[in-house]
This record gives structure tokens, C-alpha cells and sequence, in this order.
């Protein structure tokens, strides 16, 4: 049951033969993707999910409100904004929660993130796969994950600030797993990412908390 | 197709016994909810008593429309009408009749999604599918949200969604903002792009009412104009 720090890969949709960074904003393309992705996960890790389509129709329109609003007119960096949006799909995911775990397989390891948080390891996932097609396509740059994928100290801290603290920090914390410099500040303004570039105490604070505290 | 022809008198049937089941069911309801509550013990009874003959009608108008003319959905012969699927045309005559019942069945399935109570015609769909044809739209041409744009204008200008005969209706801009809603969620369905995925239509019934949904208070307010509409359709439909 080897899940390891190579991404759980899934096919995009065709999409009408629309870029990705295009079909990722359709509601019928970003459906079938994430059941995609619950499908070869489900297969990679023996953990049995359950999506409700509500939610997951809800959360996207949610997503692509915040993408409209948060998109500038005039993009000077392509490749930041699709981390941004990428780590916006994450947070409305993580607050709406549409898939939930039905059985873990016996012998699931808790020390591992998909079976520390498998839903949580889900979202990630399936966000890290979208921004990776988008480069791959608009940019022909193949990305690859942090080992922040594989620490589990750093899946608590996410898990735990998300959870109790504030669901925007997703957007940061995704920043982290894609290896991309996070901004902790404020992380759910594009704008403020764009201008307070290099503010790494918010990092420090949340997530190294426990790292510290081991 | 001759747009003066009268539409199959079935369909024509169909909206009667629709009318009066709505008719019933909404007096019914009027009754219950608005009704003097403190009457005298006699009086009381009568009214249970109206209630309930007002179901029991209603219901018989069920069984009887549902064994006759076959109003209930059915999900296996749902689909968009063919002059929406240009691959599908063949002659208007023949396409007709189910292309006024997809669409009926689309606005029905609106209105219920999006909780709006109204009563669609199928009468008015068919003849409103007949004028279409009879325009002969240069299909090809044009682009899907100007499509979208002319089914909307087309169905709210001929008042396929409203209230029964006989029924109190509400007022007037209220009614016209719902019936907005469902004829821009049901005109987005019709055009919606097929084939590159799987959702069934009701799904994509669903979606569309949604997507709708999250731009429903810019069909408001007297400032609706054409070029409006076709860029609200623009959104709605890259974003289904």
C-alpha cells in the first residue's frame, strides 16, 4: 500500500479540448476530476470515500466567485496566480468538506498523511494534479511536490490550524506543499501575496509550531 | 412548420388537467395556510372537509392524466430539443411534439429546483418551438449564448410560465423575476455544450440552475437589456 511522495496521478477530462487552465473553471470538468482522483486514490491507498455532489457543486461556485473577484485585468505573473487559485480550491474544499471516509483499510498507517488526514491528503492532492497540468501545458514545466508531503508534523500543523484556526491558512499551507515560498500574513488576498513577498514569521509561528514543541 | 398551426390537442389536454391538478393542489394550500384557524366547530369540519375532496379530485386528476396522456417524466426520452441539436433535425412536424415536452419538462425541472412555484404550458411550448422553426435561425452562425439569449427572450415574452385560470396571482413583477430565473436556467440547459462528459440531464438540470442561481440578482432590475443577458449566458455557460 505504497503511497509515497510521487502524486496519486489522475487523466484530466477532456474538456472540449479547452486548456486546463480553462476547464479547471467549468463545473462538469472539475465533478469528474475529483472523482477521478477519489477513484485512483481510493485504489492507491484500500480507503473506501464518499463525495456528496452538493457540496461539491456549492464549493466550486464559491471558488469560482473568489477566483473572478481575486483575479487582476492585467496578470504580470501567470505562474503565481495558478498557485494562488490552486490554493484557493483547497480552502473552499477543506470548509466544505464534500468527501468524507466510509472505512480505512485495516491496516492503514496513521503515520502516513493519507491516513493521518485522508480527506485533507485528498483536497491536496487533487489541487497539487490541476496546478501541475496547468504548468505542464501553459508553461511545459513538469512540477513536483515538497517533501512537506511526507512530514507529518507539518500534515498536523495544517490539519490543526485549518481546522480550529483559520481555513484560509490552507492557501499557505498549500504554498508549502507545492514548494512555492507561502504568505502567511494574509493569505487569501492575491493582492497582498503580490506585495509581502518574503514575511516567513507567520511560517515560523504555525508551521513549525510543532516541530518546536517536539 | 406552419407557426399558426394548433399545437396536438393532447398537448393541449395535458395542460388542462396540469391546470386543474394546480389549481386544486394551490387552493388547497391557500386554504390551509390562509384560512381563518379559530373557526366555529361546524365550519372547521367544512373546511377539513374542502381540503381533503380537494386532494382526492387532485389525485384522481393525477391517475386519470397519468393512465390517458402519460404526463409523468421520463428520464430515458429527456433530452435537449433538436433545434438546440442540429444533428438531430429532421423535420419540424416530427420533432414537435417532444421537443415542446423536453422543454416543458426543462422549465418544470427549473422552477422546482430553484423552489419556484408557476405552472408551465406545454401548449405555449410547442407553439413557441413551432414559431421558432418557422424563423429558421441560422444556426450555425450564431454564436450559443446569442442562441441562449433569443430562447429566454422567447420564452418569457410568450408567457409560457405563469399562473392558471382561476388562480390568484401574485403580483406581477414578482412573478416576472421567477419566471426570468427558470427561463434562463432551462434556455442554458437547452444549448449546453453535450458529449465530453457523463451527468445525466437532470444533472446538468441541476447545474444549470446553480450556476444560474449565482448570478440571479443580475436578471433583476429594469436594466435588463439583450447584451446583458447574452453575457450573463457567456458566464454561465464556460462556467457549466
Amino acid at each position: 500500500m505504497g503511497v509515497t511522495m510521487e502524486l496519486t496521478k489522475v487523466e484530466m477530462p477532456n474538456g472540449s479540448n479547452a486548456p486546463v487552465r480553462k476547464s479547471a473553471r467549468r463545473l462538469r470538468w472539475f465533478k469528474e476530476t475529483l472523482h477521478r482522483q477519489v477513484d485512483a486514490l481510493a485504489k492507491q491507498t484500500g480507503i473506501t470515500y464518499e463525495v456528496d455532489d452538493n457540496e461539491l457543486r456549492a464549493l466550486f461556485l464559491r471558488w469560482l466567485d473568489a477566483f473572478e473577484a481575486q483575479k487582476p485585468d492585467v496578470l504580470d505573473d501567470r505562474a503565481d496566480f495558478v498557485d494562488f487559485a490552486s490554493g484557493l480550491m483547497l480552502r473552499e474544499l477543506i470548509k466544505s468538506k464534500p468527501v468524507s471516509v466510509a472505512a480505512l483499510p485495516k491496516d492503514a498507517d496513521q503515520s502516513n498523511p493519507a491516513y493521518y488526514w485522508p480527506e485533507g491528503y485528498l483536497y491536496v492532492v487533487l489541487c497539487l494534479n490541476i496546478r501541475a497540468a496547468v504548468f505542464e501545458q501553459d508553461f511545459d514545466v513538469e512540477k513536483h511536490v515538497s517533501p512537506n508531503m511526507e512530514d507529518l508534523r507539518t500534515w498536523w500543523s495544517f490539519k490543526e490550524n485549518v481546522e480550529t484556526e483559520d481555513p484560509n491558512l490552507a492557501i499557505g499551507f498549500f504554498d508549502l506543499f507545492a514548494g512555492v515560498e507561502p504568505n502567511w500574513a494574509m493569505p487569501a488576498s492575491y493582492f497582498a501575496r503580490k506585495s509581502s513577498r518574503g514575511n516567513d514569521a507567520f511560517f515560523e509561528k504555525y508551521a513549525r509550531k510543532e516541530i518546536a514543541e517536539d | 412548420m406552419n407557426a399558426k398551426s394548433y399545437p396536438d390537442p393532447s398537448i393541449v389536454a395535458k395542460d388542462a388537467l396540469r391546470g386543474i391538478r394546480y389549481a386544486l393542489k394551490r387552493g388547497a394550500k391557500l386554504v390551509a395556510e390562509g384560512g381563518p384557524r379559530q373557526l366555529p366547530e361546524q365550519f372547521e369540519a367544512a373546511s377539513n372537509d374542502l381540503l381533503n375532496s380537494a386532494e382526492s379530485v387532485a389525485k384522481t386528476v393525477d391517475r386519470i392524466a397519468k393512465h390517458i396522456l402519460g404526463l409523468d417524466f421520463d428520464p430515458s426520452t429527456f433530452g435537449p430539443p433538436t433545434f438546440a441539436t442540429p444533428i438531430d433535425a429532421k423535420s419540424g412536424s416530427e420533432n414537435l411534439s417532444q421537443d415542446a415536452t423536453n422543454l416543458f419538462f426543462a422549465l418544470t425541472l427549473c422552477a422546482k429546483n430553484m423552489k419556484i412555484d408557476l405552472l408551465v404550458s406545454e401548449t405555449l411550448c410547442a407553439r413557441l418551438i413551432a414559431e421558432d422553426a418557422s424563423f429558421d435561425w441560422p444556426q450555425g452562425q450564431q454564436d450559443t449564448a446569442a442562441l441562449c439569449t433569443e430562447l429566454f427572450h422567447r420564452i418569457t415574452a410568450m408567457n409560457v410560465l405563469g399562473d392558471p385560470p382561476g388562480v390568484p396571482s401574485r403580483h406581477n413583477a414578482e412573478r416576472q423575476s421567477d419566471a426570468s430565473r427558470v427561463a434562463f436556467a432551462a434556455a442554458l440547459w437547452t444549448y449546453l455544450e453535450r458529449g465530453s462528459f457523463n451527468d445525466s440531464e437532470e444533472e446538468l438540470i441541476t447545474m444549470c440552475c446553480e450556476v444560474s442561481g449565482q448570478k440571479l440578482s443580475d436578471l433583476d432590475g429594469e436594466t435588463l437589456t439583450t447584451e446583458k443577458v447574452q453575457k450573463l449566458f457567456e458566464y454561465a455557460l464556460s462556467a457549466v
